[in-house]
């Protein structure tokens, strides 16, 4: 497809709330999913520009902004800003269910903390998860599954026996 | 099914969708600052631009250009660093006492660097069209570069030379390849030295290469959530691996061991510590900044003797470079500027020995003395720059300051997010009798030169609004009116020169600065009947870096009218050969405008 101004605006007033939300849960700054969804989407732009194809605005976008708030540089600088949010929070607030699953999914090595964000709140299937991640659909619903266990146990919920065997 | 509909549910509450308006605007403008960027493809940091010399930068840039491969004495020595002023970061080379600055990578995406240990060679990561970084090699005047890691989909990252020089210890991230590796110093034999489970980054070698020191982020468990990062040690060939730092709770970062082998540096969330490698002696170095303030990235000189680190102390959220003496005492800063949040991970190849404490310079403090006072503006100031010239009325000074508002806090806001204003001191008292804003400013914001350009005996102000190796400068007049005096934008009277920029309507703004291959120019002019005009010159050399390249210019001749409006009197393109010369082309710039110095 082209990227251009009408599929950017189309992207902004569709996907792009929902996306930066989701960025934001899996790396726990609001700026810096900001930043990594309209970095991606920048990038969208110039590669079209000169004439390069991309197939699916939404799951390119979603791919690099989600390789942009974890990789190297960026990560360092958002686990950073991450963990003084995180602090900051804990120190004022005193619960509630918003700040639990936050936080518990803070807690998730960052390839649970992706997928779970994509399946459970962006909503793709496991299929499209592994897509956005780069791995097979198998290791999606086996981190999924190591996830969910360790949500469970944070989030004092019973975890059916048949769910570790399910995939997501 | 529990877990799956409570993640549902409270994710769906967690999760706060984003405004998307004004994001297309943003990109807009994000996309037009990233092509300036990419066109200026040399320069030296933002701040540190002397930009009264333009002459200086061409010649400058184009020694940068036509780099030989044969390294000069001392091209091995000096700190190498990440600049991430603007949106992306690029690699620089400086001297521990500010001098020699020269800048090693244009490609937007290079940080993590480090010396070999014979200072022939600078290792470093590079992100790419795969969105991942790589690893690459070069020399300490940025040609050369090769490739040393090719991974789709796998970052890697923080690569420090073996103190033999035979290898090359680093970081990979990645979908199930997160750890630490080794490899030959030419890229082949990778090995992983991490266990697959063992989220593991940062690696540095003991200086007799027997052991490695990394950090480590534990697996979280239920109850314990985030339990902090910790710094461990394990033979150079992965063996022993055990914890030196972590209580659990704090982050502990990016170690490096000293070249006597008896201490290691990190930093502990936002200071910088240091502990032996049997993990006693733990002391923090940094205390004296505060809490609050980001002191990090800490690395050793060559003998030890001094270590430098990145710290906010100075410039509010935005690091810059300092040196201090492995107790913490005698902090002394390397830069002026600063260099960005994101990444400095500094590295210094050279002793410390006999380079002299650097004395900050007067001139260049942007008038400390004014830090926090509130000029008569009703609220504390800071980063405050003035010029002082007859702006009200002939034959008398008074003084113009550029200023942010300072943040609620106390602490000075980086001009890009800040409240910055204009005043106009009219009899010496440190109060304003007028000011204007708020002005928008990107990177930095500054008063920069007084032109009288109007020749009515009165000078009009250009202030800095955008920094890089290009200025962006827009113009503002003094009108007195019953009285009182106004600090009132100069617009451009129609039609304007939208080719010079000059949008009729739209405040005057010029660019100044370049490289050599584009260049922006100002020069004062007399016109016909003595009228001042001001010769605003945009060039670029073509095709680039050719032995036969040309400058292919458009100017733009504009006067200043007693309608206030700036008008386009004369516009024009034109070629000249692009030579050695080290004046500069013909339309360079004077280090005056019209009398008034240009910067700094």
């Amino acid at each position: 497809m082209r990227v251009d101004e009408i599929a950017l605006r189309e992207f902004l007033h569709t996907a792009y709330p929902r996306l930066v939300a989701a960025v934001a849960l899996v790396c726990g700054s609001r700026p810096a999913a900001e930043d990594a969804v309209q970095e991606a989407l920048l990038r969208a732009w110039e590669r079209s520009e000169k004439g390069e194809e991309i197939e699916s605005l939404n799951a390119w976008v979603t791919t690099v902004s989600l390789n942009l708030a974890r990789s190297g540089l960026r990560r360092l600088r958002t686990e950073r800003r991450a963990r003084g949010r995180l602090q900051a929070s804990a120190v004022g607030e005193t619960g509630g269910d918003r700040v639990d699953v936050e936080r518990a999914l803070l807690a998730l090595p960052r390839r649970q903390r992706e997928a779970v964000v994509l399946r459970y709140y962006v909503q793709l299937d496991t299929r499209e998860v592994g897509r956005a991640l780069g791995i097979n659909e198998g290791t999606v619903k086996s981190t999924l599954s190591r996830a969910r266990a360790a949500l469970a146990d944070r989030l004092g919920v019973q975890e059916p026996e048949e769910a570790n065997h399910r995939g997501g | 099914m529990a877990v799956d509909e409570r993640l549902r549910r409270e994710l769906e509450q967690a999760g706060r969708p984003a405004d998307p308006s004004g994001v297309y605007e943003d990109l807009i403008r994000r996309r037009e600052r990233r092509r300036l960027a990419r066109r200026i493809k040399a320069g030296a940091l933002a701040v540190a631009v002397a930009v009264g010399c333009i002459a200086g930068i061409v010649v400058l840039s184009r020694v940068f250009a036509r780099a030989p491969v044969e390294l000069a004495a001392g091209a091995g020595q000096g700190i190498v660093f990440g600049d991430g002023t603007g949106e992306e970061t690029d690699l620089f080379v400086v001297q521990a006492d500010g001098s020699g600055l020269r800048r090693l990578t244009h490609d937007g995406g290079s940080g993590a660097a480090s010396w070999s240990p014979d200072g022939s060679k600078i290792v470093f990561a590079r992100y790419e069209q795969t969105q991942t970084s790589d690893l690459f090699v070069m020399n300490p005047l940025g040609s050369e570069v090769t490739r040393l890691t090719e991974t789709p989909g796998i970052s890697e990252a923080e690569a420090r030379w073996s103190p033999d020089g035979s290898k090359i210890a680093f970081e990979a991230s990645g979908i199930g390849q997160d750890g630490v590796y080794v490899m030959d110093a030419n890229g082949s034999n990778v090995v992983r030295l991490t266990a697959p489970e063992m989220d593991s980054s940062s690696p540095d070698w003991s200086p007799d290469g027997s052991q490695l020191v990394f950090d480590v982020t534990p697996t979280p468990t239920a109850t314990e959530g985030p339990g902090g990062i910790e710094i461990w040690i394990m033979d150079a060939d992965g063996g022993d691996p055990h914890p030196i730092v972590g209580d659990g709770a704090s982050g502990n970062y990016e170690p490096r061991w000293s070249p006597g082998g008896d201490l290691i540096v990190f930093t502990r969330d936002r200071d910088v510590y240091i502990v032996r490698p049997d993990g006693t002696g733990l002391k923090n170095l940094t205390p004296q900044a505060g809490a609050d303030v980001y002191d990090r990235d800490a690395a050793w000189s060559s003998d030890g003797e001094r270590i430098v680190f990145a710290s906010g102390r100075t410039h509010d959220d935005a690091l810059s470079l300092f040196t201090m003496n492995p107790d913490g005492t005698d902090v002394q800063p390397v830069l002026d500027s600063a260099i960005g949040f994101c990444c400095p991970r500094p590295d210094w190849h050279g002793d410390a020995v006999g380079v002299p404490s650097p004395e900050p310079s007067p001139t260049e403090e942007p008038s400390p003395a004014v830090e926090g006072e509130d000029l008569g503006l009703g609220f504390p100031v800071c980063n405050v720059t003035s010029i002082e010239d007859e702006f009200a009325e002939p034959s008398v000074n008074s003084t113009a300051f550029v200023a942010t508002r300072m943040g609620d806090t106390g602490g000075c806001p980086q001009a890009d997010d800040a409240f910055n204003v204009i005043a106009l001191d009219m009899v010496g008292d440190r109060k304003a009798e007028t000011s204007f804003g708020p002005i928008e400013c990107t990177i930095e914001c500054r008063a920069f030169s007084s032109p009288d350009l109007d020749g009515d005996g009165t000078a009009e102000l250009l202030v800095v609004q955008s920094g890089g190796s290009v200025l962006g400068m827009r113009l503002y007049d003094f009108e007195s009116v019953d009285g009182d005096v106004a600090i009132v934008p100069v617009d451009v009277a129609p039609p304007g020169d939208p080719d010079a920029l000059l949008e009729p309507g739209e405040q005057a703004s010029f660019l100044l600065g370049g490289d050599a291959f584009e260049l922006y120019t100002l020069q004062c002019l007399s016109l016909d009947e003595g009228v001042v005009g001001l010769a605003f010159t945009l060039a670029e050399s073509l095709p680039h870096d050719a032995p036969d390249a040309e400058w292919h210019a458009h100017e733009v001749i504009v006067e200043l009218r007693d309608d206030g409006l700036l008008h386009v009197v004369n516009a024009r393109d034109f070629t000249e050969p692009v030579t050695d010369d080290p004046g500069g082309p013909s339309f360079r710039s004077d280090k005056t405008l019209c009398g008034a110095n240009l910067g700094p």
